[in-house]
């Protein structure tokens, strides 16, 4: 009983002033594969809902729908690549207030999602994700904000069957990427 | 002069990520097909088990063994027997099938099997006068399409009447006593004993 009002007061410091807030960003990024020799850059958007506090912490929720220009998992011949990635990321936000301009913000979170791909076996692949963000919020009054960020992400791909195994692969996706937030 | 260093710092990392370039051919090979590593099986009513495999072919050129991966089956199992992955023993004299390979309703493989009809067998000599006496009698099988003395594997299992106690069988050979003066001795070959297949062949001594 103690831990939990502890850790409720915890909650209610950490969000103390906090607001919810919606945002958007666009990106490009570069994505690099660990166990092949395979690369995919393409853009991105992002859509996402947060609740905190701009200058100390918050939570976000968001979602990314990313392009995709490369054909790693395809294998038919009429695919000239592989489907567009959507995922769903959660992502505890820590801003800093130097008492400047920008706010500089470090983003930790985690996240899954699905792309289509055309393999004679699988026509989805899932993927899983842990993702870092360094970046800054502009704020351009009370409600609105820039947000500039570059994210490094971990992705881990559900594993491709190949009758005889069932291969994962691992990828590293640099994004650089910029956005406004609203909040309330 | 501290502007610029700010927009090259950020554009920096921009042209990192923009000039990537993008894999345009699929390094994962896929599966292009299975295959049984025999495509045209022939096989003597009374062999042993026979394994076969389950190759996996790639659009890379390369096969792995897919052998425990994949769904074996005949189209008539009284035909076959599955001992194993992969694994079959005849269980008819004589007879056509198919065995096949299937992997997630996607990928299918189908042989040809022929079992060869054993028709007679070729017997050793005894010597029915020796009261006591362990004796061996070998066999060979005569089948189908002309092929004769044929060695017996399986699927045989011997019999004999009152007058004679088997101690040891195989498919090609008995071992037995003739436990008392007889002018005549009666052994059976019973192929795939138990079955709705079974052949007897019977073999009277004098």
């Amino acid at each position: 009983m103690k831990k939990i009002l502890l850790f409720l007061l915890l909650l209610t410091t950490l969000f103390a002033d906090a607001r919810p807030y919606i945002g958007t960003h666009l990106g490009i990024y570069n994505e690099k594969f660990s166990e092949i020799d395979a690369r995919s850059s393409s853009t991105l958007a992002n859509i996402k809902i947060g609740y905190g506090n701009r200058e100390a912490y918050s939570i976000e929720f968001s979602l990314d729908y990313l392009n995709n220009n490369a054909k790693i998992f395809s294998s038919a011949p009429s695919a000239n690549k592989d489907g567009k990635k959507i995922g769903f990321n959660i992502s505890l936000v820590k801003a800093f207030d130097f008492d400047i301009y920008a706010l500089p913000f470090v983003k930790v979170g985690f996240g899954s999602g699905v792309q289509n791909i055309d393999r004679k076996l699988q026509k989805s692949l899932a993927f899983g994700s842990f993702q870092l963000v360094l970046g800054t919020y502009v704020p351009l009054n009370r409600y609105l904000d820039l947000e500039i960020g570059y994210e490094i992400k971990h992705i881990s791909y559900e594993a491709i069957n190949t009758i005889t195994k069932k291969i994962s692969y691992n990828s590293v996706m640099n994004t650089l990427y910029f956005g406004i937030n609203y909040r309330y | 002069m501290q502007l610029s260093t700010k927009i090259s710092s950020l554009l920096f990392p921009l042209l990192l990520i923009s000039c990537g370039d993008n894999t345009t051919t699929s390094p994962i090979p896929d599966i292009s097909s299975i295959d049984i590593n025999d495509s045209n099986i022939s096989l003597y009513s009374t062999d042993a088990a026979h394994n076969y495999k389950a190759i996996v072919n790639y659009t890379n050129g390369t096969m792995a063994d897919g052998t425990l991966d994949i769904t074996w089956s005949s189209d008539d199992n009284g035909t076959l027997l599955f001992t194993g992955i992969g694994s079959v023993t005849p269980l008819h004299n004589g007879g056509n099938t198919t065995l096949q390979i299937e992997y997630d309703s996607k990928f299918f493989n189908t042989t040809p099997v022929y079992i060869k009809k054993l028709q007679s067998l070729n017997y050793s000599d005894i010597n029915i006068s020796k009261v006591g006496v362990v004796q061996t009698l070998n066999v060979t099988g005569n089948f189908e399409n002309n092929e004769s003395n044929i060695s017996l594997t399986n699927n045989i299992l011997w019999s004999g009447d009152e007058n004679i106690t088997i101690s040891e069988q195989n498919a090609s050979s008995v071992i037995f006593t003739i436990d008392q003066n007889v002018t005549s001795i009666f052994l059976k070959a019973s192929l795939f004993i138990n079955t709705t297949n079974q052949v007897d062949f019977n073999k009277t001594f004098n």
